[in-house]
Formats: structure tokens, sequence, C-alpha cells
């Protein structure tokens, strides 16, 4: 009985071993394991027969085997890893979870704001109260200054806004990568309230309704950027320029 | 001609701190009559409701009817077209500029701004105040 050689040979500059022929394999594997083979075993032996025997399958052939080889344990584990992600619990748990701590901050952030105001009103109450004009004066400058600074409540709204979309349409990417990868027992919906109006998801609009006003249209969301980076926010000298292209 | 600062403003935002902000700062420039809405809808209504206002400060970010949108709908209204319109917003890239002028807008102010933008703006569409 030969001994089974999947024609590694060596690298001694010796004769290699002859290939066993495919009969030879078959002889081999029923010496070893019986004429009664396991059927979950089946797969590995027909892999053993056809790379143990060049002529079975031929050099591109094996390797082309051996990549898919290995491309199928790829897809298992990536699928194994799929599962083990849950949209369930990132869409009924995490994100609920995330968006009401951002919910929260606009909401604590906008009363504080509120109280920020009530105090300037105060102090606008007392400039006009009969002080110096002078004094009058700095109160009035100093409460301008308080109200320009309050405005960052609102871009901090509008940035979580952007951020809660956007874990959304993360939501919405797991949910579609498990649809891919286990077809047979993911539900096949999307997001509730989401926006699939055909065109490419637009994760920054996401949620986003449309209107019929006029000029209304898919080149209106496009616009819709949000604010800006202070390095990427175009500054308002610039856009006076834009504006007003003769206007020095 | 002086401008009357008993003028009628309406105030355009879906935030209701940049609506008191920006009304706080119209007080302080001397503007007292001023009115607000929340998005572009609403807005609308008040337009076409009432008497006639003169001047328009909308933030462009809204929904449902965003303020490129309010401001189109102005322009198309036989009665409403000429309402001097500033959008004040954080939209700030070129392509939302060159939106706004092309639908009419009269000025554009980037948000944060400050006491000094705001009047500067409107004294360049209302006249010198």
């Amino acid at each position: 009985m030969s001994t089974v050689d999947q024609g590694n040979g060596d690298n001694s500059g010796n004769t290699p071993p002859p290939v066993p022929s495919l009969e030879e394999l078959i002889e081999s594997i029923r010496a070893r394991r019986g004429d009664l083979i396991p059927v979950e075993e089946v797969g590995s032996l027909v892999r053993l027969l056809l790379l143990g025997n060049p002529t079975v399958l031929g050099e591109g052939e094996r390797r082309l085997y051996g990549e898919l080889h290995e491309l199928s344990n790829f897809i298992k584990a990536a699928r194994a890893e799929i599962a083990a992600l849950d949209p369930g619990e990132i869409r009924e748990h995490f994100l609920p979870s995330a968006t009401d701590e951002l919910d929260t901050i606009v909401q604590d952030t906008e009363g504080a704001t509120e109280r920020i105001m009530d105090a300037c009103d105060a102090i606008e109450a007392v400039a006009s109260s009969g002080i110096s004009a002078e004094a009058a004066e700095s109160l009035r400058d100093i409460t301008t200054q308080i109200y320009e600074a309050c405005s960052f409540q609102d871009l901090t709204g509008q940035r979580i806004t952007r951020v809660v979309r956007v874990l959304k349409a993360v939501a919405d990417r797991v949910q579609s990568l498990v649809n891919a990868f286990d077809s047979e027992h993911a539900p096949m919906v999307g997001a509730a309230g989401e926006d699939r109006s055909g065109r490419e998801t637009d994760v920054a609009n996401l949620g986003r309704t449309t209107t019929s006003a006029v000029g209304d249209s898919a080149d209106d969301m496009a616009l819709l950027h949000g604010p800006q980076s202070a390095t990427d926010a175009m500054k308002q000298s610039a856009i006076d320029a834009l504006l007003n292209p003769k206007t020095p | 001609m002086a401008v009357d600062k008993n003028m009628r403003i309406l105030i355009v935002d879906d935030y209701k701190t940049m609506l008191r902000i920006i009304r706080n700062l119209l007080r302080q420039l001397g503007f007292e009559n001023v009115e607000e809405a929340t998005d572009g809808s609403a807005a609308l209504t008040v337009l076409r409701g009432g008497d006639a206002f003169d001047l328009i400060i909308s933030d462009w970010n809204m929904e449902p009817m965003t303020g490129l949108q309010l401001l189109r709908e102005v322009r198309a209204d036989a009665k409403l077209k000429g309402l001097p319109f500033i959008m004040v917003t954080a939209e700030s890239k070129s392509e939302n500029v060159i939106a706004a002028k092309e639908a009419g807008v009269s000025n554009y102010i980037v948000k944060p701004f400050n006491a000094e933008t705001l009047k500067s703006k409107m004294v360049s569409v209302i006249g010198d105040f």
C-alpha cells in the first residue's frame, strides 16, 4: 500500500516520491478508516482525494481550490461576527440610549441658554433703571456679547441632530449586513420612519421630510450640509464677496 | 429716507433660543415690532395673513420647509416678492450662497454672527439707521 502523499516532495535534490494514483489514495483511506465514512467527513475526504493527486486537479485548479477554501472560511467567520452584532440590540437599546443622551444634551443646553438670557434681561433692566449713561452703555455691550455667544446652542443642536442621523444610518447598515449574510433569519425591514425615496442614502439628511414647496428637489436636500468646522466654514467676508462681487 | 424703526420684521428659526437672540439684538438696535415663526411653512402663513412685513430674517435648515424654500415662495408671490430677505444660517458653503443668491436673497449671514454683522447687513438692505 502506498503512503498517501500530496505531492509536496522534498528539497533535498532527491527524486520526489511517486504521486499516488486515485485508486491508491482510496485504498489508503480504506485501510485507515474502513468502508464506513461519516457524512460530515465526506467533505474533507473529497478534498484529500482532489489535492492528493495532481492528475485530478491541475496546478491552477488546485490553487483556485485553495483560495476558494480560504474565502469560504473567511465568509463563515464574517457571518459569525456579523451575527454576533445583534442589530436588534443596537436598534432597540444602544441607539435609543445614545439618542436619548444626545437629546438630553440639547435640552439641557437650551435650558441653560434660556437662563443666561433671562439674566441678560435682568441686566438690561438695570441698565434702564437710571444708572449713568456710561454704565448703561457698558452693560448693554456686555449683554450683546452674551447674546452673540449664546448662539452656540443653535449650532450644538444642529450638530447633534446630524450625529443622531449618522447613528441611525449605522444601525441601518448593520441591519443590511445581517440581512445579506443571514437572510433566512433576519427581518427584511428598514428603520421606522426612514426615507427611502429611491435615492442613495444621504446620512446627513436621514429622516428629513421633503415638501411640495416651490423648487423643492433632491438638489435642495444636497445643500443641507449643516454647521461646518472652523477650518471648512466660509468666512463672512468671503460670503459677502460671493454675494456682491463688485461691493468692496 | 430714514428707516422707520417701527417696521415689521419677521424672524424665522426652528430654535427658539436663536429666535430670542435675534429678537434681543434687534431690540438693542431699536427694532421692537418683531414677530416669529418656527419654520418656512409657518412663516408663509404669517406673511400671507394680516398686515404687510418690511423685512424677513430667516434660518435655512428647518423642517418641513427650509429657508431656501421659503425664499423661493416669497419671490414667487406677487404680493411678497419685493420683501427684503436676509438668510441667517450655519450653511456656509459657496454652493449655498450661490443657491440663495439665485433664489433672490437680499443678504446672507453665516452663524455664528455678531450684532455688528447683523446691523451692517440690515443697513445694506433697508438703509442706514
